[in-house]
């Protein structure tokens, strides 16, 4: 047996534990039957869905993050990391051993609701859905124990110990959610598929990816079950830096790539006002810039290693390519295949809408590169700053620079901070000039001697005093 | 068995290594001593590749910390001074694991986890809660774990940190057992009489900086290994050797006629000289045969211990070190 898993297993599920544990769905199935009495047959599927959410979605995912998290707060991380297992033996270890409570519980309350699904529809239909509850429960452990990864690996950047509360986690389900929605509105809305008891219809209008057909809850399932194995390679490749192993930059890039086609290959509505082309290039645009503000957020905030990457740039100091290879920050590839996107959509948008759309789209790219400065100045200012905290400063940018700009400057005003079509060309001015101002001051901040939180904190006790 | 070459290491706010260089060799209990914040910890990490030094290379056994990690991670046992246990496991599942976790077979852990705790003193408490054990029981299974696959190197962060006299005794004569079947250590303390016992060499740090020329060996020879900062090895300052010497009568002369033998004498105490000797048993000897064949009556001649502090301020200072007690088997009387 995996010695990681038998760990696990020897702290957090011995017999005793488990078994208490599978009495939980029995117990809760057998008060639904009682209440119920079996008039609404669906009753069982629901406590089953509610029982699996919340074993599979929530406690596992806490479970995964804990895996590592708990290693550092008992001191048994460095322990750990000397060890001689391979990389993936102490992640899927890790991911069973650590969860195998909740998933018991999600377990049992999965095969209660399939079964009784099964017999109410087809128990191919069932099936199918228990598949896309597993995938999704596989996402969200395997993100659970990626997010605890990186906290560790910023943590240790910003000489503090993990926070208790996990906002990538948080973030994680917001997106989840985010995701559920898009999904359920799409579904009901523009493709007009049916869902009631569990039994979907198809819809009138079916999703056309890279000009091919598909079935639309099929392919969110498709797509699920990628996205739950990506997720689960991304947390193996953390665990792999977190033992010292150097992981191939391309892989990253091989990614991004991969999900900005995976992106671009929704076709666009027939009625929209844009073209092939045009259309495409924006979504892959907008995945390559998501990439890279994940990117600039999930990386320690390391400065020597920023100084260094920098160093390796600069041709005086000797250009050095291994090392600016393995230097080169996340965000870095993303951000660069945005530039190319973004400039080639502004050439298709000066050719097919002209000029003031072709600006819009590259003061969209502006303001990018503003955000990502903004980020770098206020994480590597601070070590330890809260993701949260960065994040609300950024949409405070927005939202009272959007304000301000109205108050002072009339209806042109907000171009100063939100990029928009009219004035022309002022989003674009504006925003080249804040990016500049931010990166700028991230450099300045990169250069400084950082202090950790403690010296923070004797900062301000040696003031107080 | 360890070489470290040029290390540097960077803190965002510091520079916590500054051009570290030296050479353990095979066997040696290494004491790595300097003050707080001396840089003794990252050096520790970096020799166990779980930090990557901003610039030089650190090998252990020949593997690369920086292009072999695992292999590294995998030939040595390392005990951090943070070190933590599962509480919730016994000794043997502690064990147990450490060994499976670090390539022991299946099969073999067992006996290999019962040979720790056997070596360790902890074979009889196999199934007690690691989490009720004493602060200095914690230690040795912290020890066990880490030696349970039978590393060839040891690094001993802080080990002493917090224990009782009794436990740092017993930890003193584990650390000598394991040194006596040839394993390499390193043991870093900033409380040097705790390194005493059980070290043959030392490298002291200060401000991320090795002083004193690079490793000292403490009974007093010049390591031809030991590098300096730069890098080059006549850098070394060899400690001298002190050695006291009781004459029969006393001689208001002494000093005159030591002096007259080419010794160089650092002082007199009544009817005892004390005499620096270069680091070498032949000059011993020699001196030994010379003040007889003086005349002078000599009633015993031995070397005189200095203590890891003396040493360390003799090297940080270059200032010829006190003396303390002859140390033991390496006396002579003259007849």
């Amino acid at each position: 047996m995996n010695p990681e898993l038998q760990r696990n297993l020897w702290l957090d599920a011995p017999a005793r534990r488990l078994i208490g544990t599978a009495a939980v769905p029995a117990l809760i199935f057998l008060v639904v039957w009682l209440v119920d009495r079996g008039n609404h047959p669906h009753a069982v599927v629901v406590a089953g869905g509610v029982l699996f959410v919340g074993a599979a979605l929530i406690w596992a995912p806490l479970r995964a993050r804990a895996a590592v998290i708990d290693e550092v707060y008992a001191q048994t991380w460095d322990f750990q990391r000397t060890c001689a297992l391979a990389p993936w033996s102490l992640t899927w270890g890790k991911l069973v051993g650590a969860t195998a409570r909740p998933w018991m519980l999600a377990g049992l309350s999965l095969l209660i609701a399939f079964l009784q699904l099964g017999s109410m529809t087809s128990f191919g239909h069932a099936l199918f859905w228990a598949m896309v509850a597993v995938g999704l429960g596989v996402l969200m452990q395997a993100s659970g124990l990626a997010i605890g990864l990186i906290e560790i690996r910023k943590s240790r950047a910003a000489g503090r110990a993990p926070g208790a509360r996990s906002p990538g986690l948080a973030l994680l389900a917001l997106a989840l959610l985010a995701g559920c929605a898009v999904i359920w509105a799409h579904t009901h809305m523009v493709w007009s598929a049916d869902l009631h008891g569990g039994v979907l219809t198809p819809g009138r209008q079916p999703l056309v990816w890279w000009g091919a057909t598909y079935d639309p809850v099929s392919f969110a399932a498709v797509s699920l079950g990628v996205f739950a194995v990506c997720a689960t390679g991304w947390a193996w490749r953390l665990m792999r830096l977190e033992l010292q192993l150097r992981n191939l930059p391309w892989t990253w890039v091989g990614f991004v790539l991969i999900a900005a086609l995976y992106a671009a290959g929704f076709d666009k509505s027939p009625d929209a006002d844009v073209g092939v082309l045009d259309h495409r290039l924006a979504l892959a645009a907008a995945i390559c810039a998501a990439c890279a503000y994940v990117g600039a957020l999930i990386e320690p905030a390391d400065a020597v290693r920023a100084r260094r990457f920098v160093a390796a740039l600069n041709p005086l100091e000797g250009f050095d390519l291994d090392r600016l290879i393995w230097t080169t920050p996340l965000v870095a590839k993303p951000l660069a295949l945005t530039v190319i996107l973004l400039v080639w959509d502004a050439m298709i948008r000066h050719r097919d809408a002209g000029a003031p759309e072709a600006l819009l789209t590259l003061a969209t790219l502006a303001f990018v590169l503003r955000d990502l400065g903004v980020i770098a100045a206020l994480r590597f200012g601070r070590p330890g700053r809260g993701d949260f905290g960065v994040l609300m400063r950024l949409a405070l940018l927005y939202v009272l620079g959007a304000l301000v700009g109205r108050l002072f400057g009339g209806a042109g005003g907000p171009a100063l901070f939100i990029p928009t079509l009219h004035p022309t060309g002022l989003s674009l001015i504006a925003g080249g000039v804040e990016a500049a101002m931010a990166w700028i001051w991230a450099g300045w901040r990169v250069s400084q001697p950082s202090r950790t939180r403690d010296d923070h904190r004797l900062e301000g006790k040696v003031g107080a005093a | 068995m360890i070489d470290a070459e040029n290390v540097v290491y960077d803190y965002p706010s510091s520079r916590a290594l500054r051009g570290v260089s030296f050479v353990v060799r095979a066997g040696a209990v290494l004491a790595l001593v300097g003050p707080n914040g001396a840089g003794k910890s990252t050096l520790m990490r970096c020799i166990a590749a779980l930090d990557v030094p901003t610039e030089g290379a650190i090998s252990v056994q020949g593997l690369d910390t920086q292009t072999d990690p695992r292999a590294v991670h995998a030939s040595l046992g390392y005990l951090p001074d943070t070190y933590g246990l599962y509480d919730r496991l016994s000794v043997r599942q502690c064990l147990i694991y450490a060994a499976r976790s670090r390539g022991v077979a299946l099969a073999d852990a067992p006996a290999a986890a019962n040979a720790a705790a056997a070596r360790v003193g902890l074979g009889d408490r196999m199934e007690s809660l690691a989490g009720h054990l004493s602060r200095g029981l914690r230690q040795r299974l912290g020890i066990a774990q880490t030696l349970v696959h039978r590393p060839r190197v040891l690094l001993l962060d802080e080990p002493a940190s917090g224990l009782d006299p009794e436990a740092r005794a017993s930890l003193s004569e584990l650390i000598r057992s394991l040194a006596g079947d040839g394993m390499t250590l390193i043991v870093s303390s900033h409380i040097l009489s705790e390194l005493e016992d059980y070290c043959s060499e030392m490298l002291m740090l200060r401000d991320g900086e090795v002083v004193g020329g690079g490793v000292v060996r403490l009974d007093g020879a010049a390591r031809p290994d030991a590098a300096g900062e730069d890098g080059d090895a006549a850098q070394a300052a060899p400690v001298p050797v002190l050695v006291r010497v009781a004459f029969a009568v006393p001689a208001g002369e002494l000093i005159e006629r030591l002096g007259a033998l080419g010794l160089n004498v650092s002082r007199v105490e009544g009817e005892d000289a004390i005499l620096a000797l270069p680091p070498d048993p032949e000059a011993e000897t020699a001196t030994l045969g010379a003040l007889v064949q003086a005349g002078l009556p000599v009633r015993s001649f031995s070397v005189v211990k200095q203590t890891l502090e003396e040493t360390y301020r003799a090297a940080v200072t270059g200032q010829t070190p006190g003396p303390g007690a002859p140390e033991a088997g390496r006396s002579a009387t003259a007849s």
